[in-house]
């Protein structure tokens, strides 16, 4: 699982590259900090609320940049 | 009183009692020459009462620093202090320097650099006397097994405090430059070092006072603390902004000090959640009252008011007016001055042996005192507002502004006369206490 | 298996200073995104003296060392000391080589001309990255102090491990976002 996640996150960052697309790169950005934090930061085992409270947060920032950069 | 040598905070104490009362007393020659009665000014200008206002508010907060130093690091070490005698000295030589400068004052002997006044000569002594105090609080936990975090804590604030008072003395010629480093006295005291020893100080009362456990109250206490004074170190940067340093500052300072709050708040809910959870088992309960209307107002003051000018946007707006005192009276009241008027409450009792907290003036002092306080403060942002409004963004000239504004210095006025009630009250118990002569408990340790 | 709620992996502590680090974070691109917005010309000059595939480089170094960081506290968890201690090993030299790399980079930026107080694009990079850089810094810091803990008599407790890799991965968390607002460009 966690070799995969490296993998899934060596991917992301390529494609956020070659498509060179500020809301893109953001949008991804934001898939591989959930990534990390479900799996390295093994939220994934923690309590329901601590994984809630982390994606809301990560999803709310991700949200907000991919606004500003696309305006 | 556990130790002999613990008597010599009552002379500190005693003496912030005085200075608090001249304190006053200039805040009512100012708040009267704002509302046009300026009868004094041939003696007493506005910027020698301003200047004797705010460093008799030092002197007796530093005062009141030491006092509670020399009660609390005996207790905590669980030894007498070093050199009881060097104590007493160093308090003369404090209050001598103080009144000089004091007095200085009304002589036009000054630097006329807001909060740092005093005149350089005398600038030396007060580092001087203020590293005799570091020296001996600093020699007896040197000499103690006994090493707790909060001697720790509260020591290392003091010696911060003592050393941050050196840039401001760096000679320069240039405004900026001179602006520059008088930030790292007053910001990086106010939100920096002294939130340490505020720290230190709250934690030992909490400790004393609601009965939870000190691993619990120092650890958590600590990491807070700890936030505030990383936050605060760039947040420095939010008196960085339009003054000719660089424009980075705005984002440094923007951001950092924004997040001030954030540990104000949590210090807040910590100390309610320490009193809640520690029951209410000791009997000297206006020192509690003290203990965490010190934390809420502080967050009040210094976290939500701090907050309210802390964006470059608004501050372009309001740096320098009167929101600036608004934000300065509930800052210095919430934080440190009722930190002060907390470990005063609480070792009164155990300094003279008698109880006086259970008398009904000693909740009236914390009540009317905190309520004068909130309307004092309104005052001040009503006036600052209007002042902001009208000056800045209507484009009035400075002086047609004041006269407009002053109606709201009677409500100043009367607001401050309900303050300076408390006050007295507060005071008045502290004379009725008297002197220092409880039976001393501990077991004094030898000296080697 | 399910965490309770006052046991965070990593313990209470290190989230606490997580949860403030991503505040802090979250406000210093929020303050990024809204000068690019404000100011998209002076954004697009600056973006063209960076390069993205230098950006990649960065991120590709600071993933696998989180991974890294990861299998350490993997092994710790099964007592694996050693194979622990390989990883941390590994983990802080990945570290290093971000750091290098950045002192390089930042280097030929100097050369260029970019540095602090040029325009806002270049403030924002060099306080942006600067504050990423210290907080690589501290990282490397807490990793190291852990790593050569682990063969000590008194080793550190698992969840001290955890929470040093806790801050770690707080890096590349951080980096996941400077890495779009400033390397990203059409
Ligand atoms: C215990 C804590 C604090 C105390 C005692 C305090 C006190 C003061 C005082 C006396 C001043 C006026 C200084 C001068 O003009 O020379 C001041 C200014 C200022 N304070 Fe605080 N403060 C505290 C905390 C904070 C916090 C946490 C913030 C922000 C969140 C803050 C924001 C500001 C700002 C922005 C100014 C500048 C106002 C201007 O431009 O005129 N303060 N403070
Ligand atoms: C009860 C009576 C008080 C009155 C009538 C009063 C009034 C005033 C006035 C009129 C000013 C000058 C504002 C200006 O520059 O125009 C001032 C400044 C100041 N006072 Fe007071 N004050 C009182 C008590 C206090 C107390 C108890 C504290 C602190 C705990 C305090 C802290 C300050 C500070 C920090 C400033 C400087 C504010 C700034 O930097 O703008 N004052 N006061
Ligand atoms: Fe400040």
């Amino acid at each position: 699982m966690r070799l995969l996640t490296w993998a899934a996150l060596v991917g992301l960052a390529g494609v956020a590259v070659a498509s060179g697309r500020p809301f893109v790169a953001v949008s991804l950005g934001g898939v591989k900090a959930l990534l990390v934090g479900f799996e390295f930061m093994e939220l994934r085992h923690a309590h329901r609320l601590h994984l809630a409270l982390f994606s809301a947060g990560i999803v709310a920032l991700t949200a907000l940049l991919a606004f500003l950069v696309t305006r | 009183m556990k130790f002999q040598s613990q008597k010599v905070a009552w002379g500190f104490f005693a003496t912030c009692m005085l200075l608090f009362t001249l304190q006053i007393v200039y805040g009512f020659i100012m708040a009267f020459a704002h509302a046009g009665f300026d009868g004094l000014h041939q003696w007493i200008p506005f910027n020698t009462a301003r200047a004797s206002h705010t460093n008799l508010l030092v002197m007796w907060m530093l005062s009141g620093f030491m006092g509670a130093a020399y009660w609390i690091i005996p207790d905590e070490t669980d030894r007498e202090l070093a050199w009881p005698k060097l104590a007493w000295a160093q308090l003369i030589a404090f209050v001598v320097v103080g009144v000089t400068a004091l007095i200085g004052f009304h002589f036009n002997w000054w630097e006329g650099r807001k909060f740092l006044e005093i005149p350089r000569p005398l600038d030396f002594l007060v580092v001087a006397d203020v590293l005799l105090f570091i020296a001996n609080i600093g020699w007896t936990v040197w000499k103690s097994p006994k090493k707790s975090t909060t001697s720790m804590v509260l020591f290392f604030g003091l010696l911060a405090a003592a050393l941050l008072y050196l840039p401001g003395m760096i000679p320069t010629d240039n405004q900026t430059v001179d602006s520059f480093w008088r930030w790292w006295v007053v910001h990086l005291w106010v939100e920096g070092v002294w939130e340490l020893i505020m720290g230190a100080i709250l934690s030992y009362l909490l400790i004393k006072l609601t009965g939870v456990d000190r691993e619990i109250i120092e650890k958590w206490l600590y990491v807070i603390v700890g936030f505030t004074f990383l936050s605060g170190i760039l947040g420095t940067g939010h008196h960085y902004y339009y003054i000719g340093t660089p424009r980075y500052w705005l984002m440094v300072g923007g951001v950092f000090s924004a997040l001030e709050p954030l540990s104000f708040l949590g210090m807040a809910i910590y100390a309610f959640a320490m009193a809640k959870k520690g029951g209410r088992t000791h009997p000297n309960r206006v020192a509690l009252l003290w203990t965490v209307g010190c934390a809420f107002m502080s967050f009040v003051g210094a976290g939500f008011l701090g907050f309210a000018h802390t964006i470059p946007q608004v501050n372009m707006y309001t740096h320098g007016t009167l929101v600036t005192a608004m934000h300065g009276h509930m800052a210095f009241w919430g934080a440190y001055a009722m930190l002060i008027l907390g470990i005063i409450t609480y070792s009164m009792p155990l300094l003279t042996g008698r109880k006086l907290y259970e008398h009904v003036t000693a909740g009236f002092a914390f009540w009317v005192s905190n309520v004068g306080m909130v309307a004092m403060t309104l005052a001040f942002a009503v006036a600052g507002v209007t002042q902001v409004v009208l000056e800045r963004r209507v484009g009035m000239d400075f002086l047609t502004v004041q006269k407009e504004i002053s109606v709201h210095f009677i409500g100043l006025i009367l607001a401050a006369s309900l303050f300076t009630l408390g006050a007295a009250a507060f005071i008045w118990n502290f004379i009725r206490y008297g002197m220092p002569n409880a039976p001393v408990t501990g077991v004094a340790v030898a000296k080697e | 298996m399910t965490r309770p709620l006052t046991e965070p992996p990593g313990g209470v502590l290190m989230w606490l200073i997580v949860a403030l680090e991503l505040v802090t974070f979250a406000m210093v691109f929020t303050l990024i995104g809204v000068l690019r917005m404000q100011q998209p010309a002076l954004f697009h000059a600056g973006q063209a003296a960076l390069s993205s595939t230098v950006g990649l480089v960065f991120t590709l170094l600071l993933i696998t060392s989180g991974l890294l960081a990861a299998e350490a506290v993997h092994a710790y968890r099964l007592t694996r000391t050693h194979r622990a201690q390989r990883f941390l090993f590994a983990a802080i030299a990945l570290g290093l080589a971000f750091v290098a790399f950045k002192l390089h980079d930042t280097a030929g930026h100097l050369a260029a001309g970019h540095r602090l107080g040029v325009d806002d694009f270049w403030d924002a990079y060099f306080l942006g990255t600067g504050f990423h850089l210290a907080h690589v810094l501290v990282g490397l810091v807490l990793l190291s102090v852990v790593a050569f803990r682990l063969h000590r008599a008194r080793p550190p407790e698992l969840e001290t491990v955890a929470a040093v890799a806790l801050f770690w991965h707080l890096c590349d968390l951080a980096w996941f976002f400077l890495f779009p607002l400033f390397f990203a460009r059409a």
